[in-house]
């Protein structure tokens, strides 16, 4: 399924039609803009002061990036030790179901009394939020290999560990990616929720100043500038994925 | 009485498998798969194993590979007790599984690879194989790029790779239509013809088991056991006039005739 140049004329001619559409209804109708500012007022707002948000944006895309970095290395971690060990799969398996049913953003005031009001209880948050999908992922990953591969990896006396990096590992890469894809738009969303609950930095806490301040073209600004973040991310773990799993465009290709 | 085979008295036998059964428990009760399977096979010779679905033909294989322990009886391999999985054994399944993010290339370097042998000569060996499988110019590329004839062709190079004295192969060609399949049987002659392993090749074509061997072991269905083994008296390269040999259609008339009656 490849993108042709109609496929993104298409979009481009539906997102310019919408932000059209978006600024005559607010002229003709002369919309207060502290309800709905047009987009024009939105990009005069994010150009003139493009340095705060700049840096607040810088801010919320550190604590994603790292939440999402410890959360993919924890959820792997955790994925092969469940993989690996029966009796600690036993212990850890329905406390991980537990806390991921558990909102988070419930979990969030207790984090900042926990974390403190810096930096690390968004990092955390962003963590916790997105972990999950990519234990149940790996967890699968691991476990889907076809039962002849591993007969081959008996009679070749490959060992666990062999069979684990050169069989195990490399077959959950595609079930590890796609729930990399899930954990970064999740870890936006864990950075954020950490911000609105308590802190003085990042895009969310300039929302809730927006909003208590009435500023409703900073509130977008903030929210079109969290997007571009999450997007950023989301499309690095797409690159990631072409370069480290060159295969699979083949692999697409003949199913 | 099975170990009289082809008429190759003098040669040593590889493969020896006395009274072996297997039983499955399972929630429904005990399955009985094998039941008092004896045959002996000589050094390189091709024998196939032919029977209807569900006869234990796999189970078989697995336990002379050492995958699956017998319920009871035994299998020695060159004068070996089979205990565990056996290392001197290439084995080729119904599908490639290939790993598919690795290359042709390095998919058949696998067994080298994890059995940590030289590299060099084994990279020496591979190339040599996927020359004789007519993969040579396919070496780098994935195995979603090519055909499944052409994949399985390379999975009987992963398996040979290490020089193992046995071939075992589990319905190698069944997943394959029909003409690719008929290629793969003359390919796989022609593989044979050069490296000479003993051979064990299960089936559930009758034709496919007489055009292969040297001799063919049927089997009944559930529990398996052994109905007859049958010389196959024809001369070898076997060709594809072969098939037209009063002798080839004979065997096949006799097989089909036992495997019929017994399934009655």
């Amino acid at each position: 399924m490849g993108i042709s140049k109609s496929d993104i004329g298409t979009t481009t001619i539906s997102i310019v039609a919408t932000l059209a559409v978006w600024e005559a209804l607010v002229r003709v109708f002369r919309i207060p803009g502290f309800i709905l500012p047009a987009p024009s007022a939105i990009v005069v707002e994010a150009v003139t002061r493009y340095q705060l948000y700049l840096y607040h944006s810088w801010i919320t895309f550190y604590e994603m990036v790292v939440g999402f970095v410890l959360a993919a290395a924890v959820g792997v971690f955790l994925a092969v030790v469940i993989v690996y060990s029966r009796v600690i799969r036993n212990m850890i398996y329905p406390q991980i179901v537990v806390l991921q049913i558990v909102p988070k953003v419930a979990i969030a005031p207790l984090l900042l009394i926990w974390a403190g009001y810096g930096i690390t209880s968004k990092v955390l948050l962003a963590l916790l939020v997105s972990f999950f999908p990519i234990v149940v992922n790996m967890v699968t990953g691991l476990l889907a290999i076809e039962e002849e591969l591993l007969d081959l990896c008996r009679i070749l006396h490959s060992g666990r560990w062999q069979e684990f990096v050169k069989v195990r590992l490399p077959n959950a890469l595609p079930y590890l990616f796609s729930s990399l894809k899930v954990a970064s738009t999740l870890s936006v969303i864990g950075a954020v929720i950490g911000e609105f609950v308590g802190g003085s930095e990042g895009l969310g806490h300039l929302i809730i100043i927006a909003n208590t301040e009435l500023r409703t073209s900073m509130s977008f600004v903030s929210l079109f500038a969290l997007s571009i973040l999450g997007f950023l991310l989301y499309g690095f773990v797409i690159l990631a994925e072409r370069v480290l799993m060159p295969w699979e465009k083949w692999q697409s290709a003949s199913a | 009485m099975e170990r009289s085979g082809s008429g190759e008295e003098g040669s040593r036998v590889a493969i020896d498998v006395r009274n072996l059964s297997k039983v499955y428990t399972s929630q429904d009760g005990p399955t009985r798969a094998l039941s008092d399977v004896s045959f002996a096979i000589a050094d390189a010779e091709f024998v196939t194993i032919v029977g209807h679905s569900g006869c234990g033909k796999s189970t078989l294989l697995r336990i002379v590979a050492g995958l699956l322990t017998p319920s009871s009886g035994s299998v020695t391999v060159r004068g070996r007790n089979v205990t565990a999985p056996l290392s001197d054994v290439g084995m080729v399944f119904q599908r490639p599984v290939l790993l598919k993010w690795r290359t042709i290339l390095d998919n058949v370097m696998l067994p080298i690879e994890m059995l940590h042998l030289p590299r060099a000569e084994g990279g020496e060996r591979a190339l040599d194989l996927l020359k004789l499988a007519g993969l040579i110019d396919f070496r780098h590329h994935y195995p979603a790029q090519l055909s499944g004839g052409m994949q399985q062709r390379a999975a009987i190079c992963r398996a040979l790779i290490h020089d193992p004295s046995l071939l075992l192969m589990d319905e190698p060609f069944g997943a394959l239509d029909l003409m690719t399949r008929e290629e793969m049987n003359f390919e796989l002659l022609r593989i044979w013809g050069e490296r000479r392993k003993t051979t064990l090749l299960v089936t559930h074509s009758i034709s496919e088991a007489v055009f292969l061997a040297d001799r063919v072991i049927v089997m009944t269905p559930r529990p398996g056991m052994v109905a007859d083994i049958i010389d196959v008296k024809l001369p070898r390269p076997r060709i594809p006039e072969t098939k037209l040999d009063p002798r080839f259609i004979e065997s096949v008339r006799m097989i089909g005739r036992k495997i019929g009656l017994l399934y009655i």
